[in-house]
């Protein structure tokens, strides 16, 4: 709203740089745009869930976008910046596995502590399959957030009354899964 | 929050139509998931019914302000699958820039001119790379992330997601918005210097090509004129006087330079092709945006700019160039035949540059005709065909939409010859249509790298030595009057100076051209069947006549008072052309001669579609194919096409739009009704190409023979007027016979259709010369210029709901007979099912009419609301039914206005009533 400063200084690229993956050029490129779209500078959780609702109109993507928004906002200051946007999009769109992982277990571990009890899961990946509706068919053994919740803690044998899943855990899960990894590929060089 | 899954559920069922898919996307252009799901929906559907609603897809492309990039991506996607698809839609959307010329700054201009770019590179460019890149877009980049971190739980969401994110990624928003006002005179400073440079370019570029000849006229011409209004028009020149120059540096190249210039110039031509279609559209953008300060900011800074892109290209261009003096040219074809990797892309590339030059050739004839007096047309139409065959001919192009639908979809018809005989100018002064037939073989073509054709033809694209004669210059690159018809502005433009700066250089051009083909044709000769043995005397007749031409344009419009002496010039220069004209096709003279008594009319004819009575569609292609040296070929085919340039082809091709949904509403109804399918190809705002009707004849004609033939016979001896139950008796035989009884019952069934159709699209200006019947007996309505909210004059000659005359009552026995009781049925029940299936039309006029100039939507907003009002949707069913019979057939019954309007006709235009 009437900022006038449309660019990065030094100091914000030298920080952005040592960060994430993108030069000097692509972060001012991408300050521009985030402006451009984000005219205050800062996304609301409100705005986010809007976006995600655009792209998702046959499900509800609301409590999906609580539980990510949480992710995006580290400094729990309510609104997405610029940085934190460009912090998770390196991490997701050219981040290496191990930080692909570790942006996602963020989102799963809904209390920090780096455990993720089969509860927790179960929220995510209801919010999941409540914000993609019907356009995806799941597999059979994986119908409900639930079959598929207790499958995750059965790959990483683990009892989901009582265990919970750790960092190292995800790893091991996904390291034994081609389809994660694909899925974890999917955005591979188009950022 | 909004519950779709209604919604989705109307998406995935069974039934879900192209049409209301068309109508959702409309209404969804804004919702990005909704949007996406739709299109994807439009790939499941058959590709004709896709292409057949070109129109309608570009039309919210345009019309909606839209955030999605999800039907401008399928559009792309299918223009480079789809060679026709690609072709229409490049037409279109010439079409598009031209209505939208006057607001540059609009969202809907810079949509369309950000997808002429993309589809140019598509269509043009063999190397080109598309368009993926992920832009810095805030939303598909949130939703990226969001949907990664979502992988863990359900890995399957990306197969939904990707597409949509890499859609959307590519986005190329403006980065500049509202900038503050100093920036505006760096862009200006900006646009100045690319301009300068492209100008520059092309200057060096004619240094270095022509060294004996850099014609300093034009270039000072383009120094004065850059920003003035002109620009548009002394640029261009410029380039087509480098075009010619560069074909007469050819001649005197040794070979190997020979080619590797020629492939250089195949680039360059991609270039000239795409400006030489839009580049005068774009000018003209151009220059109302040089003359208003305010707001064009935007436009220059953020997007691609046509004209820089141009101007880089030719950069490059020059740049290769120069690097080809210094590299060995086999060095160089090699770099550039890696440098096209898929060679299906250059087979693709030179399809597409050939079909648009092709068509180009046929407009400019058009233009070109127009000029000249009326009696010098037809001769003038003739050598122009014959260039064209000489030039272009045979190519691995067809034509799309009018050629008859190839086996399967992978196959292409090729164009061979134009039967230059048979060619004839049609009526009306401004514009001068004409009537074409065209050889092709049927199912000759494809673009399957590997078959040993098209390997040739690779070959011959990458090395130079391309095999077929199309590469030689474009009869478009010709400096003759061509825009002229564009708008008004350009009126300016032919005055006598600029022609004699023109009339000698195409003379020497022409000529030098001819030289350089018969030189090749010697050696094509060869593997040729001996066809062209009397090819160096036709053609240097083409060229006198096309000087002729060119004398009587400047005649023409030098604007003084004719004296004497120039009318006597203009006489001898008409006569000598009249001479020349039957002598064109290269044919055996001794067949030629045989073949003659059946009734070779060289004359002009009066009205579109009117074959003479004597000569039907089979014996016409019997004669052509018995003169065609190609006419051994057992997949030959003949096509007739009318070229006609007009503002009014856009709202035609609607009109016939409207025609085939409204059949096939019918159809799908089983109600036995009849209707022609009427095929119009926009090929720019205001050219085209019309599909024939082959077996028919308008009423006109029928009357106006038939009347003619029973007087010489003495027959007729009050010289009454014939009617059309004459005609049916002389054609079909009996009033009792069987051929009659069917005769008249296909009358009754298109007559209903029809009768529908014109009272409810209020399709008017309906005199006799508009109306046909097939041999069949069909009654067929041709030439849709006025409907909805237009209608000639304003004078209401035309009130009653349609036509029916007492005539058309006569044909089916009276109000009484069986006939007449059919007629009213099939009118009710075509009326009713298009008042439970007519929402579809009223929201293809609601999409179409918005911000439109086409002269049907002059009551804007109002067209549709008029539309649905006709549909009498207050009455119950039976009121309905009684509506259709006491006030349409009723009013159109004992209407007088119609035979009012059909005297008026006849003592204006002398049509037949």
């Amino acid at each position: 709203m009437g900022k006038a400063v449309s660019k990065l200084s030094k100091d914000e690229i030298k920080q952005l740089r040592d960060r994430t993956l993108f030069d000097k050029r692509e972060l001012q490129q991408w300050y521009k745009g985030f402006l451009r779209d984000c005219p205050s500078g800062q996304l609301s959780e409100e705005e986010f869930a809007k976006v995600f609702k655009q792209f998702f109109p046959f499900g509800d993507p609301a409590d999906y976008c609580h539980y990510l928004f949480r992710v995006f906002d580290s400094d729990n200051s309510k609104y997405v910046d610029f940085k934190e946007f460009i912090v998770a999009l390196s991490l997701t769109a050219r981040g290496d596995m191990q930080q692909k992982l570790n942006f996602t277990f963020t989102l799963y571990d809904l209390d920090g502590d780096g455990k993720v009890y089969y509860k927790d899961l179960l929220a995510v990946i209801s919010s999941i399959y409540k914000m993609i509706g019907p356009m995806v068919t799941m597999h059979s053994d994986e119908a409900t957030p639930e079959m598929r919740a207790a499958k995750l803690f059965a790959a990483a044998e683990k009892d989901k009354k009582t265990d919970y899943l750790d960092f190292a855990d995800f790893k091991r899960i996904v390291k034994a899964d081609p389809s994660l990894i694909s899925a974890l590929n999917s955005y591979e060089g188009l950022v | 929050m909004t519950d779709n899954s209604s919604l989705l559920e109307q998406i995935n069922a069974p039934g879900f139509e192209p049409l209301e898919c068309i109508d959702l996307i409309r209404r969804h252009s804004n919702d990005i998931g909704i949007l996406f799901h739709l299109v994807s929906k439009l790939r499941t559907f058959k590709y004709d019914d896709v292409e057949f609603l070109i129109p309608q897809l570009l039309q919210i492309v345009v019309t909606s302000d839209s955030k999605s990039m999800a039907l401008e991506d399928f559009l792309l996607d299918y223009c480079e699958t789809h060679s026709h698809f690609g072709l229409i839609v490049f037409w279109n959307l010439q079409a598009l820039v031209f209505e939208l010329k006057d607001s540059p700054d609009s969202q809907s201009f810079q949509t369309v001119r950000n997808m002429v770019n993309k589809l140019q590179d598509i269509l043009f460019n063999p190397c080109s790379e598309g368009f993926n890149d992920f832009k810095e877009n805030l939303d598909p980049a949130l939703v990226l992330c969001g949907a990664l971190a979502a992988s863990f739980g359900l890995p399957s969401i990306h197969g939904y997601t990707v597409p949509l994110i890499k859609s959307q990624g590519k986005q190329s928003k403006s980065f500049v918005f509202k900038l503050a006002n100093f920036q505006k005179s760096l862009t200006q400073n900006l646009t100045q210097k690319n301009k300068q440079t492209a100008n520059q370019a092309r200057l060096v570029h004619s240094d270095d090509e022509a060294p004996r000849r850099t014609n300093t006229d034009s270039e000072s011409d383009a120094v004065k004129l850059r920003y003035s209004e002109s620009s548009a028009r002394s640029k261009r020149k410029l380039i087509l006087t480098l075009v010619s120059e560069e074909s007469d540096q050819n001649t005197s190249d040794d070979d190997e330079q020979h080619y590797s210039r020629r492939l250089l110039r195949e680039m360059v031509h991609i270039d000239e092709t795409i400006e030489q279609k839009g580049i005068i559209d774009y000018v003209s953008t151009h220059k109302v945006l040089h003359s208003s300060d305010s707001g064009s900011l935007e436009y220059s800074q953020s997007m691609p700019d046509l004209l820089s892109i141009d101007s880089k290209a030719k950069m490059n261009t020059r740049n290769s160039r120069k690097t080809s003096h210094e590299l060995s040219p086999r060095e160089l074809t090699n770099r550039l035949a890696k440098s096209t990797s898929d060679p299906k892309k250059i087979l693709k590339t030179l399809y597409f540059k050939g079909v648009t030059e092709f068509i180009l050739a046929l407009q400019n004839i058009s233009l070109r005709l127009s000029q000249l007096p009326k009696e010098a047309r037809l001769s003038a139409l003739r050598a122009e065909l014959t260039i064209i065959n000489d030039r272009m001919l045979p190519a691995e192009i067809d034509i799309p939409q009018l050629l008859p639908v190839t086996s399967t979809r992978k196959k292409f018809h090729k164009l061979l010859k134009l039967s230059i005989n048979d060619a004839c100018v049609l009526n009306s002064a401004e514009r001068v249509p004409f009537l074409l037939f065209v050889e092709f073989l049927s199912d000759e073509l494809d673009f399957n790298p590997k078959s040993e054709a098209n390997k040739g033809l690779i070959k011959g694209a990458s090395t130079g030595k391309a095999s077929t004669r199309k590469e030689k210059p474009a009869l478009a690159a010709q400096p003759i009057i061509q825009s002229q018809s564009f708008d008004g502005i350009s009126q300016v433009e032919i005055d006598i100076s600029d022609m004699r700066v023109s009339t000698p250089q195409s003379a020497h051009y022409d000529l030098a051209n001819y030289n350089n083909a018969s030189e090749k044709q010697n050696k094509a000769t060869k593997s040729q069947p001996a066809i062209y043995n009397n090819d160096a005397t036709v053609k240097s007749r083409a060229d006198q006549m096309r000087i002729a031409a060119v004398m009587l344009q400047q005649l023409e419009s030098s604007g003084q008072a004719m004296s004497e002496q120039t009318i006597a010039i203009k006489e001898r220069i008409v006569q000598s052309m009249i001479d020349l004209q039957d002598q064109f096709d290269s044919i055996d003279f001794d067949k030629y001669n045989d073949l003659k008594s059946d009734g070779l009319n060289a004359g002009e004819r009066k009205l579109e579609n009117d074959f003479k009575l004597a000569e039907d569609w089979k014996s016409k292609k019997n004669r052509i194919r018995a003169l065609s040296p190609y006419g051994h070929l057992p997949n030959w085919d003949l096509c007739s096409v009318i070229v006609k340039n007009g503002s009014d082809l856009p709202q035609e091709a609607f009109a016939c739009q409207l025609i085939a949904i409204i059949s096939k509403i019918w159809f799908k109804r089983k109600i036995p009704c009849w209707t022609k399918r009427m095929k119009i190809l926009i090929t720019s705002a205001n050219t085209g190409l019309v599909e024939t009707i082959t077996n028919a004849i308008s009423v006109h004609s029928i009357k106006k023979s038939l009347t003619e033939h029973s007087i010489v016979e003495g027959e007729n001896v009050r010289r009454k007027i014939s009617t059309l139950k004459d005609y049916f008796v002389k054609v079909f035989g009996e009033e009792s016979s069987p051929a009659y009884r069917r005769a008249q019952e296909n009358f009754t069934k298109s007559l209903a259709s029809y009768s529908i159709i014109c009272y409810f699209l209020q399709i008017k200006d309906r005199h006799n010369g508009n109306i046909m019947i097939d041999d069949e007996g069909h009654i067929i309505h041709i030439d849709f210029g006025f409907l909805l909210s237009n209608s000639p004059g304003s004078v209401g000659f035309e009130a009653a709901p349609f036509k029916l005359t007492s005539e058309y009552v006569d044909l089916m026995d009276g109000t009484e007979s069986d006939l007449f009781q059919l007629f009213k049925k099939l009118c009710t029940e075509c009326f009713l099912s298009l008042r439970e299936e007519g929402e579809q039309i009223i929201n293809m006029v609601e999409l179409m009419q918005k911000d439109s100039t086409l002269p049907c939507f002059n009551n804007g907003e109002n067209t549709s609301v008029l539309l649905k009002q006709r549909l009498q949707l207050h009455l119950s069913e039976t009121e309905a039914a009684e509506f259709v019979e006491t006030v349409l057939i009723g009013k159109s019954l004992g209407s007088m206005y119609t035979r009012l309007y059909d005297q008026f006709q006849l003592i204006t235009q002398g049509i037949f009533n």
